[in-house]
Parts: structure tokens; sequence; C-alpha cells
């Protein structure tokens, strides 16, 4: 059956199994990643040749703040799947999103603000980006809150998916913020289409550095659902085999 | 390595502080999150093998219950 892959999905042994086969090799690989990416943008990369070596922070904060992004299509996908097929998986899939989103959303501010110092002069200004990168660190946030906030979880559930989904709104705001509202932030210098105005042996780290966080972003999410699986299917016999060790 | 020395590329003339700080934050909370949820299952897994062993103990116990 064509099908079986999407029922597979929705097993959660089939997950919790499958995920851990995922982590054993893609979580070192992921470090091994961010190290190589730290180094070679630390010590190897050369300057910038107007911001000198504070633009070192790139190598990080683009990364953190693409992933930010990325994660929360991630979080209102899930919860759109949660809401119409009802697949508890996906459920628990939005709600380990939402704090590894605000997690990423937050090292981007911060990495921000430090970069902003020495780059602009200033650690905060309420343009676009930042103001709409604020909003999404609420969202994210609001997700997790409003879903701790009910008693009756089904009901958490359909709101917290509900809130994500109308929350999307708010991507292509933050992805068109620099080119509709001309600040401090410049526009954007990696593009799919046309040129890419960044040089090799500085584009080079930074794209290994932005593969190594997506990396990390799968494997947070693993671990998040793996943790998940097995508290909310403690009173199943797959879990009791799981933790007695019994295959 | 682009620094002639260690001193240069902790200095990185001048701008270090940010740099630096900057990865420190980077490789802390992302050593939080991956080490959050792996103690969480491991607690998980410990006190829901206490579970089942007083509940297995506690069958073979009252045999009469089952």
């Amino acid at each position: 059956m064509a099908w079986t892959w999407f029922h597979r999905l929705g097993s959660p042994p089939w997950i919790y199994h499958f995920a851990g086969r995922v982590l054993r090799y893609l979580l070192p690989l992921t470090l091994l990643m961010l190290c190589v990416g730290a180094v070679w943008g630390l010590a190897f990369a050369p300057p910038d040749f107007r911001q000198g070596n504070s633009y070192r922070i790139i190598y990080i904060h683009v990364p953190v703040s693409v992933v930010a992004l990325a994660g929360y299509y991630v979080m209102a996908i899930a919860g759109a799947v949660s809401l119409i097929w009802r697949m508890k998986v996906a459920d628990l899939m939005m709600r380990v999103a939402a704090p590894i989103g605000a997690g990423l959303t937050l090292l981007a501010l911060v990495t921000g603000a430090v970069w902003g110092k020495p780059t602009w002069g200033t650690w905060w200004v309420w343009d676009a980006r930042i103001t709409s990168m604020v909003i999404l660190l609420f969202l994210y946030i609001g997700v997790y809150a409003l879903y701790e906030a009910y008693d009756n979880k089904t009901l958490a559930a359909k709101a917290c998916a509900i809130l994500s989904l109308v929350g999307t709104v708010n991507i292509p705001i933050i992805y068109k913020s620099v080119d509709w509202w001309y600040s401090l932030h410049q526009p954007a210098s990696i593009k799919f289409t046309g040129g890419t105005t960044i040089d090799p042996s500085m584009l080079y780290p930074l794209l290994l550095m932005i593969s190594a966080v997506y990396a990390l972003y799968v494997c947070l999410l693993l671990l998040g659902l793996r943790a998940g699986l097995i508290d909310s299917e403690s009173t199943t016999n797959w879990v009791k085999r799981e933790v007695l060790g019994e295959h | 390595m682009y620094f002639e020395s260690i001193a240069d590329l902790l200095a990185m003339e001048g701008h270090g502080v940010f740099v630096w700080s900057s990865y420190a934050v980077f490789a802390i909370v992302i050593g939080l999150m991956i080490y959050l949820p792996i103690a969480q299952l491991a607690r998980h897994k410990v006190r829901l093998k206490a579970r089942f062993e007083a509940l297995s103990r506690s069958e073979l116990e009252l045999p009469h219950k089952r």
C-alpha cells in the first residue's frame, strides 16, 4: 500500500524506535558539523572588510534565525494535521516544536543584539525584522503556555493548533521585512534565484552552519518526541517492554 | 588559520568580547536543549520501570486478584 508510510507515522512505537535509530547517527554528525562550522567561521574565514571580526557572529545568528522561522512551519503543519486527522503524534510534535522554536528565536535575538552593538552602535532597535522576530518568540511561548493552561488536553491541542495556524501570517512578514521597511538590517545576501552577494570563503562555512542547525532541529524534534511518547503512552505494552528491556 | 596567534584569535581586534560571548550563549543554549529531553526521557523510564515492577510484584503476591 502506498499509504502505509502515513499510517506508520501515526504509530507511536514505530516513531519511537525510528527516532532512536536516526538519532544514533544524526546527533554525533550534527555535533561534528557544528564544531567544524564554528571553528571554520571563527578562525579560518577571512574578516569582513567593513565590519572586521564582529561579523563572525553571522555563523550562528543567520542559521538559528533561518531555522527558527522554518520551525514555525513545522509547528503549524503539525497543528493542522492534528486538527484535521486527530493524529496524537502530530499534536505531540506541535507541542515539542514550540519550546525548540522559542529557544532558537531567543538565540537569534540575543546574538543579533550582541552583533548590533559593535556594528550599529546599539543593542536594540524596533525595526521591522527585530519586532516581527519578537512576535515570533511570543507566538512560540504562547502556544506552549496555552497548552499548559487547559486541563482538557484535547481542547488544548485544538486551541494551540488554531493559534499556530493564525500565527503563520507573521512568517512572510519576517521574510520580507528587510525589503518592505528598509532599516538597519541588510537585505538577504543568499538567494536561490539570482546572484549571491557573499564570497565563497565566507559562504561555505555559513552553508555548513545552516545545514548543521537544520540537522540540530531534527535531532531536537526527535529527542522531544521520544520523551513525550514514552510519557503519553505509559500504559501501553510497548512502553512496558521498552522500559523493562524485554524485546 | 586567519589569525597570527591564539591571543589574536581571542582578541579579534577588539571584537572578541562580542563574538565569543555570542558563541558561548549559543553553546550553552543548544547544550541545554539537547540535554533536557534526554534527561526527561531517562526520568520517565526510571519512574515507569519502578511502577511496572511494583505492579508485577503485587500481581505475584495477590494471585487471586488476577
